[in-house]
C-alpha cells in the first residue's frame, strides 16, 4: 500500500514514501510540511491547492502522488519570501489583492505561470487562466489589477533594456 | 494494492489482462481521484498510464485528424490543427473544467468516464468520431455514437484501452461549433451543452449536411436526427434553424437534477442548438 516517491519541490530533492492513491496535496502538506497549498475542497473545483507541476498550474488534490516521481513541483515558498518577494507578491500587496490570504498561494503561482507563457496578456486573458481559483474576499478586481500590473512593469521594463 | 507506472503500451495491456476488472486506470486523474475519493475504492491494482507518452499527439493526414487519448485538454484546445479543422472540439476542450484541469486530464478520461455531459464527447458525436480501443487480443473500432450505453457506462473492456480517436477528413465547406451552458463560466459541468458539424454547399448557401450532438439531457450524448433532418437542404438563416430547433424539445429526455431542471434544459436546448448552428455557419465564412 507505501510506495517510495522521490521529486524535486522548489528546486530541493524530496524523497518519502506515501499511500498508493495519496495526492500530491496531502503529501505536500502531511508528509514534507508545506501548508500553502490549501485543501478547500479537496476535488478541482476551488484552486486553493494549485501547485505547478515542471511550471504548469495543476490542482494538487487531484494529481495521484506518484505520478509525480522525477518531475518538478513549485509552491509559493519557492517563487519569494519575506525578504525576496517575487514581483506578483508584492504587487497583491500594493493592490490590496489579498485579503484573508486563502487563495493567494494558488492564484499567485497561477498568475506566475499565465506570465511565464503570455507576458503580454489582456484583462480576458487573466480572467481565464484564473478562472480556476475562486476568492471569496475580494471580488476578483483587485487580483486581475496586480496582475495585470506586474505584466506591464515586466514589459516597460524590457522594452527599456 | 498495487501501483503500475507502465512506460509502454504493451506492458500497460498486459497489466490489464492480469488485472482485468480489479485493476482502476489513472491518467489526468481529475475524474478519478475524485471518485477514488467518495466511494472509498480499494481497487487491487493501479495502473497510472500518464507515462504512455506514444499516446499524446494530434496527427492529420488524408484519412482525416487521429488524436490520441492521452492528449491533454490544454493541448487539444491549443492545438492549429483542432482549432482549424475541428473547432468544435477545440472550443469543447476549452471548456472543460478550468486551465489547472485541463494542463492534466485527457481527451480519453473525458470519454471513458462516460459521463453525458461529457463536452469532448458531445463534439466529437457531432464531428462522426471512431473510437479505437485495444487490449492484449486485440483492436477494434467503435463509432462514437455506440459507445455511450448510459450514464457512466460504456463499451470498454476491463481489459481494453481507448487509444486514439479519429475524425473522418473534412471537406472544403465544414465547420463546426460547440456551446456550452453552465451555471458559472468555468469549473461547471454543463447545464446543456451542444455542437454542430455542418456542410454548407457554398454554391447556393444551403445545408447539404448537419449532425446536432446533445449533452446533458439524455442518459447519454444524442444525435438531433429529426432536427437535423429538419435543417437539410435548406438555407440556414435565423428564422429557419430557430423554427427547426423546436424539434429538440422531442428529441431529448432530460431529468431534474442540482444543476437544473427538465422543463428549463427544454427550453434552453432549442436556444443553444440554434446559437451551435449559426456558429458554425459563421465558422464556414472562415474556412
Amino acid at each position: 500500500m507505501e510506495q517510495k516517491l522521490s521529486f524535486s519541490v522548489n528546486g530541493r530533492p524530496a524523497e518519502t514514501t506515501v499511500f498508493t492513491t495519496a495526492s500530491l496535496l496531502d503529501v505536500l502538506r502531511e508528509q514534507l510540511n508545506i501548508t500553502s497549498p490549501k485543501k478547500g475542497c479537496d476535488m478541482g473545483d476551488c484552486g486553493t491547492c494549485t501547485v505547478l507541476l515542471d511550471g504548469a498550474p495543476v490542482n494538487s488534490c487531484l494529481i495521484l502522488a506518484l505520478s509525480v516521481q522525477g518531475r518538478e513541483v513549485t509552491t509559493i515558498e519557492g517563487i519569494g519570501d519575506a525578504r525576496n518577494l517575487h514581483p506578483l507578491q508584492k504587487a497583491f500587496y500594493d493592490w490590496d489583492a489579498a485579503q484573508c490570504g486563502y487563495c493567494s498561494p494558488g492564484m499567485i503561482l497561477t498568475a506566475k505561470a499565465l506570465l511565464d507563457k503570455n507576458p503580454n496578456p489582456s484583462r480576458e486573458d487573466v480572467n481565464l487562466a484564473i478562472s480556476g481559483n475562486l476568492c471569496r474576499c475580494t471580488g476578483y478586481v483587485k487580483i486581475v489589477d496586480a496582475i495585470l500590473d506586474v505584466a506591464k512593469s515586466h514589459t516597460s521594463a524590457a522594452a527599456a533594456r | 494494492m498495487e501501483f503500475f507506472a507502465p512506460t509502454d503500451l504493451q506492458d500497460a495491456l498486459g497489466l490489464l489482462a492480469r488485472c482485468g476488472g480489479c485493476a482502476k486506470v489513472v491518467a489526468g486523474g481529475t475524474d478519478v481521484m475524485v471518485d477514488m475519493r467518495l466511494r472509498q475504492d480499494d481497487p487491487d491494482c493501479l495502473i497510472f498510464v500518464g507515462n504512455l507518452r506514444e499516446l499524446a499527439y494530434v496527427r492529420e493526414d488524408s484519412d482525416g485528424i487521429k488524436i490520441g487519448s492521452l492528449t491533454t485538454l490544454t493541448a487539444l484546445n491549443e492545438s492549429p490543427v483542432v482549432r482549424d479543422t475541428c473547432s468544435a472540439l477545440a472550443q469543447a476542450a476549452g471548456k472543460i473544467g478550468g486551465p489547472a484541469i485541463r494542463n492534466v486530464g485527457t481527451v480519453g478520461g473525458n470519454l471513458v468516464k462516460g459521463s453525458p455531459a461529457a463536452d469532448a464527447a458531445v463534439a466529437l458525436l457531432a464531428l462522426d468520431a471512431q473510437l479505437k480501443l485495444v487490449s492484449q487480443k486485440g483492436e477494434r473500432t467503435v463509432p462514437i455514437g455506440q459507445f455511450f450505453t448510459g450514464p457512466s457506462k460504456t463499451v470498454l473492456a476491463s481489459d481494453e484501452l481507448l487509444t486514439e480517436i479519429r475524425i473522418p477528413a473534412r471537406a472544403a465547406g465544414r465547420a463546426s461549433c460547440f456551446v456550452k451552458f453552465g451555471r458559472r463560466e468555468a469549473v461547471s459541468l454543463a447545464v446543456v451543452n451542444t455542437a454542430v458539424d455542418l456542410h454548407l454547399d457554398r454554391s447556393n448557401g444551403r445545408c447539404q449536411d448537419i449532425r446536432i450532438a446533445l449533452g446533458s439531457v439524455a442518459p447519454t450524448p444524442i444525435r438531433a436526427r429529426k432536427t437535423e433532418e429538419a435543417l437539410r437542404g435548406k438555407a440556414l438563416d435565423e428564422a429557419t434553424v430557430k423554427a427547426a430547433a423546436q424539434n429538440v424539445a422531442d428529441e431529448i429526455r432530460p431529468i431534474d437534477d442540482g444543476r437544473g431542471t427538465a422543463w428549463y434544459r427544454t427550453e434552453l436546448s432549442q436556444v443553444l442548438v440554434g446559437r451551435a448552428v449559426m456558429g458554425a455557419v459563421q465558422a464556414t465564412k472562415q474556412v
